[in-house]
């Protein structure tokens, strides 16, 4: 009966053509949490962001990766510095670009969830515990990757190559796939508005995460937002 | 062996259960767990000995090794990383969790298996009878109601097979309406039968002020030193569960309290309870009998 069910098992998971892989063992030399000297100036970037975040009142809906469409809707309506944004953007890496014509791609990734512990007095010291004491979960600058790799590619490669725990789920209405937990800081454990967002360049882009297609230079933010 | 504890006072076989059931349904300690089970599993064994095996070999171990399966592929919180599944994690602590929340499962339903077989309907009544009436024969009615109707229905198509209306003859169709002429007369049998209980238990009386019912049940000295060892145990389960004992935080990383002299009593304490049927009846077995 054991033996039955954990064939079953397997056979299920070739014919859904699951991808099964050990985690990566020699990046242990690598801290989970590698602050880099650029911290400073990144934080100010992150508080630039929520303050975006903030004003255009998108705190309070719980949009992390995956942008329903219906807000995609208000996105793109809304606030009518998102468009310009959305064509300013390629005009930035443009102007970069001869700068790093020759260059392979690089882009910079920061994990954070400094957005709890600006709400500390809100949460159970239970609930504290599993945040990281500054609440940068991860950061780095300089990650290469490939042409056509997405904000999602990214995200992935880095958490697994780090131990960094991390978990989705596609939501095949939106073609993209929804962060519920990084670090096994879970979407609506802190508030019920609670989750992730992520942002390129201090923009939330209007679409999700695994259809965001990187340009080299590009800063991804993961944020974790309290909401209200 | 004799089920002496059956033979209790129903208040103790009530409040014995009562408390096993809780426990077990919300202690998620693996020491607790495992005791609970063990016990559980012991004395359904002991009461109903080769059904129980089979129901626990046939039905629970399969459960419980399916929802241990099931869950790490389901939750991806934890720590440890065991390995990716289409870039998921499969965490050990999700693993972990799966396999307690699957024996807490098989627990609860071995000790409910228990419960059934010693809590029948006429303590049931005798308990309740006079509090709450109605509802406790509608409990004691609907505890019967399967039961009842699987007997039914083989009385049924024994008879209807007699007169060459079985399920197992004829064409599809002419086997089809045979089976709905035995469900409507099954149904039209427990309509009348439900009318029949109800006039029958009014008739008597059943609920009104004043009225006492039979019964054979006495509190004797015996059952009331029982009820204190119970009380005993319950509350220095009570006292391990306010202090913090059984705690446990299995997301993102498993944290369990170390074992103290105080938890030690405490999981002596439910190692007993979960026992105490087994215990109760050696001890009475031998009172009586002078062995086993």
């Amino acid at each position: 009966m054991k033996y039955k069910i954990l064939s079953i098992l397997c056979v299920l998971c070739l014919l859904t053509g699951c991808k099964v892989e050990l985690p990566p063992q020699s990046a242990a030399s690598s801290l989970p949490q590698t602050v880099s000297s650029s911290a400073v100036s990144s934080a100010q970037d992150e508080s630039a962001l929520s303050s975006i975040v903030s004003s255009q009142g998108m705190a309070s809906s719980v949009i992390s990766s995956s942008v329903s469409s219906k807000k995609t809707d208000t996105v793109t309506s809304k606030p009518t510095s998102s468009k310009p944004a959305a064509s300013q953007s390629p005009a930035a890496s443009k102007a970069a670009a001869p700068a790093e014509q020759s260059k392979e791609r690089n882009c910079t990734l920061l994990i954070s969830c400094s957005d709890i512990l600006k709400n500390k007095d809100k949460f159970s010291a239970d609930q504290l515990s599993i945040v990281p004491e500054n609440g940068l979960i991860y950061e780095k600058s300089s990650i290469p990757f490939q042409d056509g790799d997405t904000v999602f590619d990214v995200l992935v490669r880095e958490t697994k190559a780090n131990h960094i725990q991390m978990e989705y789920v596609a939501s095949p209405v939106y073609q993209t796939n929804y962060i519920k937990g990084i670090d096994n800081i879970y979407e609506k454990s802190f508030g019920s508005n609670s989750g992730w967002m992520f942002a390129v360049n201090g923009k939330q882009p209007p679409v999700g995460s695994s259809s965001y297609k990187l340009k080299s230079g590009d800063k991804i933010q993961w944020l974790y937002v309290c909401g209200q | 062996m004799t089920d002496y504890f059956g033979r209790l006072h129903p208040a103790i076989n009530f409040i014995y259960f009562a408390a096993m059931i809780l426990f077990s349904m919300f202690f998620m300690h693996p020491v607790f767990l495992v005791i609970s089970l063990l016990g559980g599993f012991a004395y359904s064994v002991a009461l109903n000995s080769k059904r129980a095996l089979l129901f626990s070999l046939q039905f629970l171990l399969p459960v419980l090794l399916v929802m241990a399966v099931v869950n790490p592929l389901l939750n991806h919180a934890g720590r440890t990383i065991l390995l990716y599944i289409n870039d998921n994690p499969i965490t050990l602590e999700a693993c972990v969790y799966g396999l307690a929340a699957a024996v807490m499962f098989t627990s609860v339903l071995l000790w409910f298996s228990c419960s059934n077989a010693v809590m029948t309907s006429d303590k049931l009544t005798y308990l309740f009878g006079r509090i709450i009436p109605s509802l406790s024969l509608i409990f004691s009615m609907v505890l019967r109601f399967v039961p009842r109707f699987k007997a039914q229905i083989t009385v049924i198509s024994n008879a209807q097979k007699c007169i060459g209306r079985g399920v197992d003859e004829g064409s599809i169709l002419t086997r089809a309406k045979n089976g709905i002429t035995i469900l409507s007369m099954l149904t039209t049998w427990a309509l009348e039968n439900g009318i029949t209980t109800a006039d029958s238990m009014r008739a008597r009386g059943y609920g009104l002020p004043g009225r006492t019912s039979f019964h054979l049940y006495q509190f004797d000295s015996r059952d009331k030193s029982i009820l204190i060892i119970l009380f005993v145990l319950i509350l220095t389960i009570f006292f391990g569960f306010f202090t913090g004992e059984n705690n446990i935080r299995y997301f993102p990383s498993i944290i369990i309290r170390p074992v103290t002299l105080g938890s030690v009593i405490v999981y002596a304490a439910y190692f007993l309870l979960s026992a105490f049927p087994l215990l109760i009846n050696a001890v009475l077995e031998v009172k009586y009998h002078g062995s086993f």
